[in-house]
């Protein structure tokens, strides 16, 4: 896609989407939003990239290791269900600090799973949205 | 206005099942995720659907009001959806490696061999 | 905390398959953590059934919310047993992919995805909440979506096809069931649906449900006129996928239906019961009939998958506590029996890479340790006296012939003489005719040799310990049929009104 708006707009976009995706994040415990939206909502951006400049140029401009987010997503998701178990003695049993952080609130395990679940799909879409996008493999 | 939505239920079920009987993928999948709408759109409708209220205490209140949206159809339609999209999204990649490695998108093209 | 030792069976396939997912992990170390990943929940799930054993039925809920409102996750001695078995049939199925697979399939992730597919399996088993058992269905059709298309041939992509849109037709008929279930009866929990489903008016509605899920776990356990997907799919992907595929994935059909029609349905449905021995009457038939048409090896097994499920239908709708035992030792028996006969043709193909019977032959010859195994695996499935084959149909027909369903159960004994002839004519065809082409003989690897050991030697201890197994399987029919261990054990004592 050669449109000059789209090409300029779009790194100003990054941040935004990325921003506004964790604000999605981390008010989904007790509001609408959530690990699930808020990551798609941070897949885009890397995507819309993917769309305007190509795949190869988005690997090089984001060169995180995709495949990486869903394991580490997972990893953390099971270990907040296995911190309730530990501490708790009931599998995915929600721990609460009794401390309030800016930002993210009372930090606790639901928290961490939500998080685990944002990198999931985060790492999910990218990965399929770059297979889709790429015609020549 | 509820009772549309059985008759849009149909609708969606009706021609979803119809685009799977397509020796088309693509058309496979489009009914694929028809099929999903109908079902996802069946549980929300069953489970006595309740206009205007929240599914969720307010931030101001002990308890739920009177009168409450089910929050319980509302998590199992997202469920739904999510597994939905994943199962989509294989279908998609299929599509696409079946088309590059063997350049048809029609069942009766892709003969068994033995 | 006993309760620990099932989510230990169920954590460790999923830790070995996220391990596995890492990228820039070799495939050596997916093999060593996937191999990990099966013994541990090998010896978790043989702890598991020793505790279930003695005390009944363990469960936890989800979170520590409480039973109706959360998920529910349950070991009886039915789940148990099937993860045990389940874990028994995945090593042999490993040890034989560790060989095969590298060959001539693009190997990318094969190891994960089949932890995940045994994690769906398991987690099928042990859930006590019928949209989570959605849930796990879903994880187990997305990872056996993926190992029946790796490898991209062309008729592995048409098998997936059509083995993807029958999987979604049979997910939305089941999330339909769930649908019209949560609306006339307000939970999802299996448990207080046993109890709260006999009060619900209208009838109609509970029966319609019913059919619902019999036709969405129908599709799953490829009963008779929704099974044409089975042996048009299973044969397309490599032996170990095709293995674990069709040994465990239409008897978690069955167990559904088991579980369901026995915990939940088991009042509302006696006008269901002439109907499904026609269907199952029809399934053992043409699964037969089929097998005998079929030349390739795993085709006619496939087939021979169909004619089993048949007699299990059959057993789960005579309804009585002895009929459920003899079905759940049945299932031990086909699981590893099945298992056995993919593994076992499966090396001989892979290794003279010859799947057709036609072209076959002489394998007695030159491969006798494994025209030895084929032997006392066919033998067994056909169900001569000694192996674990008897002891499954003899409970069966035993329960049909008091409950006097005496026609489906002659049909069921005249279709063991199609099981017979099946079996011949693979013996024949296969192991012992002179081949027409002689092959120079290769000396079996010895992964292929442990793989086929470690399945044909289970096959065997199922029937040695057959007292001590049937005892326990009866145990486990009783549990299923008087049901308030199960109900007690999940919601305790309290009595819960809607």
């Amino acid at each position: 896609m050669k449109t000059l708006i789209v090409n300029t707009a779009i790194k100003f976009l990054i941040p935004l989407f990325v921003l506004y995706s964790l604000y999605l994040l981390f008010r989904g415990h007790n509001e609408p939003g959530g690990g699930f939206i808020g990551g798609l909502i941070g897949a885009l951006p890397f995507v819309m990239y993917a769309m305007v400049y190509g795949v190869d140029e988005a690997r090089k401009t984001f060169p995180f290791n995709w495949p990486l987010f869903k394991s580490l997503g997972l990893s953390l998701a099971i270990s907040a269900a296995l911190l309730g178990l530990i501490f708790k003695g009931d599998l995915f049993a929600a721990l609460w600090a009794d401390f309030y952080l800016p930002i993210i609130g009372k930090p606790g395990t639901p928290i961490l799973f939500d998080i685990g679940v944002y990198f999931v799909v985060v790492g999910v879409i990218v990965e399929l949205s770059y297979n889709m996008i790429n015609y020549e493999d | 206005m509820e009772i549309v939505l059985p008759f849009v239920v149909g609708f969606l079920f009706t021609s979803g099942v119809y685009l799977m009987m397509h020796r088309n993928f693509i058309k496979i999948i489009l009914g694929m995720a028809l099929l999903g709408y109908a079902g996802n759109l069946f549980l929300f409708v069953i489970s006595r659907i309740t206009l205007g209220q929240p599914a969720f205490i307010p931030s101001d209140a002990e308890k739920m009001g009177e009168v409450y949206a089910d929050p319980f159809p509302q998590a199992l339609i997202l469920t739904a959806i999510v597994i939905g999209f994943g199962v989509q999204a294989f279908a998609i990649i299929l599509l696409k490696r079946t088309y590059i490695n063997i350049g048809t998108a029609n069942l009766d093209e892709l003969k068994d061999e033995d | 905390m006993k309760e620990n030792l099932i989510i230990g069976a169920l954590l460790s396939p999923f830790v070995a398959g996220i391990i596995g997912l890492l990228p820039n992990i070799s495939v050596q170390w997916q093999k060593r953590v996937s191999l990990l990943g099966t013994i541990s929940m090998m010896i978790f799930s043989s702890l598991l059934v020793i505790e279930v054993d003695k005390v009944g039925v363990l469960s936890f809920q989800a979170g520590g919310w409480e039973a109706p409102y959360g998920i529910s996750i349950v070991a009886d001695r039915l789940s148990a047993l099937m993860v045990l078995v389940t874990s028994i049939i995945a090593f042999p199925a490993l040890i034989l992919g560790f060989e095969s697979v590298h060959k001539d399939r693009k190997v990318a992730k094969f190891f994960p995805i089949f932890m995940f597919l045994i994690l769906g399996i398991s987690g099928s088993f042990l859930t006590g909440d019928v949209f989570n058992l959605f849930v796990w269905f879903e994880i187990m059709l997305i990872s056996s979506f993926v190992l029946l298309v790796m490898g991209n041939s062309k008729k592995q992509v048409k098998g997936t096809i059509k083995y993807l849109a029958i999987n979604v037709l049979s997910s939305t008929l089941f999330l339909v069931g769930i649908g019209v279930l949560y609306g006339i009866a307000g939970s999802v929990n299996m448990a207080h649906l046993a109890l709260v489903l006999p009060e619900i008016e209208p009838k109609g509605l509970v029966a319609l449900s019913a059919v619902f899920f019999f036709v969405a776990f129908g599709i799953k356990a490829a009963i008779f006129p929704v099974y044409f997907w089975l042996p048009s799919s299973y044969h397309t992907p490599s032996t170990a996928a095709t293995t674990i595929i069709g040994a465990l994935l239409t008897k978690v059909g069955i167990y559904t239906m088991l579980r369901f029609f026995s915990l939940m349905y088991y009042d509302q449905i006696s006008w269901m019961q002439q109907i499904v021995f026609v269907i199952a009457a029809f399934t053992m038939i043409s699964g037969g009939l089929g097998a005998l048409a079929q030349t390739n090896v795993k085709k006619l097994f496939s087939f021979s998958i169909i004619s089993q499920i048949g007699y299990m239908v059959m057993g789960v709708f005579i309804g009585t506590a002895a009929a459920f035992g003899a079905v759940i030792y049945f299932l031990v028996h086909n699981i590893l029996v099945k298992g056995a006969l993919f593994i076992i043709t499966g090396i001989v193909g892979e290794h003279t890479r010859n799947f057709d019977l036609k072209k076959g032959g002489g394998i007695a010859k030159t491969y006798p340790l494994l025209a030895v195994f084929y032997l006392i695996v066919g033998l067994s499935l056909v169900g001569i006296p000694p192996l674990s084959g008897f002891w499954g149909k003899f409970g069966l027909l035993s329960a049909g012939i008091i409950t006097e369903q005496y026609w489906i159960i002659s049909i069921a004994l005249a279709v063991s003489v199609l099981t017979i002839l099946y079996f011949l004519k693979v013996w024949n065809e296969y192991f012992w005719k002179a081949p027409k082409v002689t092959k120079t003989k290769r000396p079996l690897p010895y992964k292929f040799v442990i793989s086929g050991s470690a399945i044909v030697l289970s096959v065997i201890l199922i029937a040695v310990f057959a007292d001590p197994i049937i005892n326990y399987c009866v145990q486990a029919g009783e549990d299923l049929f008087n049901k308030n261990l199960y109900i007690k054990s999940v919601l305790g004592d309290v009595e819960i009104s809607i």
